[in-house]
């Protein structure tokens, strides 16, 4: 049984589906394995008790034992949330929970189906050194340093906290290039509110959360290309059918429609599904308004780091902020250490990381 | 507190710290039962409906238990009545 008939299997369950295939007695350490590297496990906790097959009963016991275990992350990583989501507020600092916190609460029909490892939230680029501030007063430090001149330009800060939680604080909703076409702004304006522990929270709108999912199941590589993300585009595409047309003339006045369209072909293709009806006839229209450098970098085959360089820096508003950008690879920073060394092999490894492999 | 369901049991935020607490089935229903504000003897009713073969000793017994336990937690808030 290849992983991949596995992945249709839990792709399915996170729409409440049936088939292709089922854990058996044989394979159930096959199936643990791909849930937890994946994200699904409370998915393959929903195909064990559901399904009809020869699961022994310690297996059936150990889907539950891990998905108390997950629920138990998840209450954990919520309880820092609503801390960060009181400073943010007190501190008048505007935010979205992007993500798999986001969804669990307003697109699953128990947030129990959803597992996430972190909490990540969206801001508006000019808020982030006021958020910053709020977040080391509330007890969080920043996970690692920036380049010079990067932070102006990084998608995303990591903030550690000493309970363990990691937050991601979003300046853009992606990296690069795809960050830069969905205007943060834009996003803030419209989110939505939800109910966390009797405590009112804000998260993009449903439309958005799809647009976000797509974006990031179609750029994320590597370890960062979750299942958890094909399964959001798969669960959202079908609430969101309704406004289809309306939602793909957003993601084109953004230049990203074929990127959405590329994630909602690749989540039913995976789960072995065809295209809802009610996107059928919008995704036959003809896409006038698309960025074809961006289309180059993350629709290709392969990575493609340098092409995504080349279409983030087309991007920059100006040539002062490409030059600033640029300056980040080559200006060498004194040794974060204290010893007043020269950190040049660190950087060299930072600069080789991102035209080799790129990242998240 | 963020909590989530598995099953019959209920996973709990602990309100200081943010640690886990997970509730059997017991817990988890006087949890939710006390979600609807109910009064102690209309816990005791709940019980006697979900578990009308354990004696009436025993489940005051365990329900008590399971209030101090969450008082113990700080996961009660009380209202006048």
């Amino acid at each position: 049984l290849s992983d991949a008939l596995r992945k249709t299997r839990l792709l399915r369950a996170a729409v409440g589906l049936d088939g292709p295939v089922d854990p058996t007695a044989a394979d159930w350490s096959e199936w643990v394995d791909l849930a937890k590297t994946e994200r699904v496990l409370p998915q393959l906790y929903e195909v064990a008790q559901t399904s009809v097959t020869d699961l022994t009963a310690h297996q059936r016991a150990e889907a539950v034992a891990i998905q108390l275990d997950v629920a138990s992350t998840m209450v954990r990583l919520e309880h820092a949330l609503l801390e960060v989501a009181e400073v943010f507020d007190k501190g008048g600092i505007p935010y979205a929970v992007l993500k798999g916190t986001a969804t669990a609460h307003l697109d699953h029909p128990d947030p129990s189906l959803r597992q996430f490892g972190d909490i990540d939230l969206l801001i508006d680029p000019a808020d982030l050194g006021g958020a910053r501030a709020l977040l080391k007063s509330a007890g969080w430090s920043q996970a690692y340093r920036l380049p010079r001149y990067h932070e102006e330009f990084t998608h995303a800060v990591t903030f550690f906290a000493s309970g363990l939680a990691e937050l991601d604080l979003h300046q853009h909703i992606a990296h690069r290039a795809l960050g830069l076409l969905v205007p943060t702004q834009e996003l803030l304006a419209d989110r939505e509110p939800f109910d966390l522990a009797g405590r009112t929270l804000w998260a993009l709108s449903r439309p958005d959360r799809l647009i976000h999912g797509a974006i990031h199941a179609v750029a994320s590589r590597g370890p960062y290309q979750r299942l958890s993300s094909t399964a959001d585009v798969l669960l959202l595409s079908r609430l969101v059918a309704p406004d289809a047309g309306a939602l793909l003339a957003r993601a084109e006045r953004w230049r990203v429609r074929t990127i959405v369209e590329r994630a909602l072909r690749g989540a039913h293709d995976a789960a072995a599904l065809p295209i809802p009806d009610a996107w059928k006839r919008p995704m036959a229209g003809v896409v006038h308004h698309r960025d074809r450098l961006v289309e180059r970098a993350y629709l290709s085959t392969g990575r493609r780091p340098l092409t995504e360089e080349l279409a983030y820096l087309r991007l920059l508003p100006s040539w002062r902020h490409r030059r600033r950008y640029l300056s980040g690879y080559l200006v060498i920073d004194q040794d974060p250490s204290g010893s007043g060394g020269v950190n040049l092999r660190d950087r060299v490894r930072y600069l080789w990381s991102r035209v080799s492999r790129g990242s998240a | 507190v963020p909590e989530r369901s598995v099953g019959d049991q209920v996973v709990l935020a602990r309100p200081v710290g943010g640690a886990a607490l997970v509730l059997g089935p017991t817990a988890a229903l006087v949890w939710m039962a006390l979600a609807d504000w109910l009064a102690i003897d209309e816990l005791e009713t709940t019980l006697a409906t979900q578990y009308p073969n354990i004696p009436a000793g025993d489940r005051h017994g365990a329900l008590h238990e399971i209030i101090q336990m969450l008082d113990d937690e700080d996961l009660l808030e009380r209202r006048a009545p």
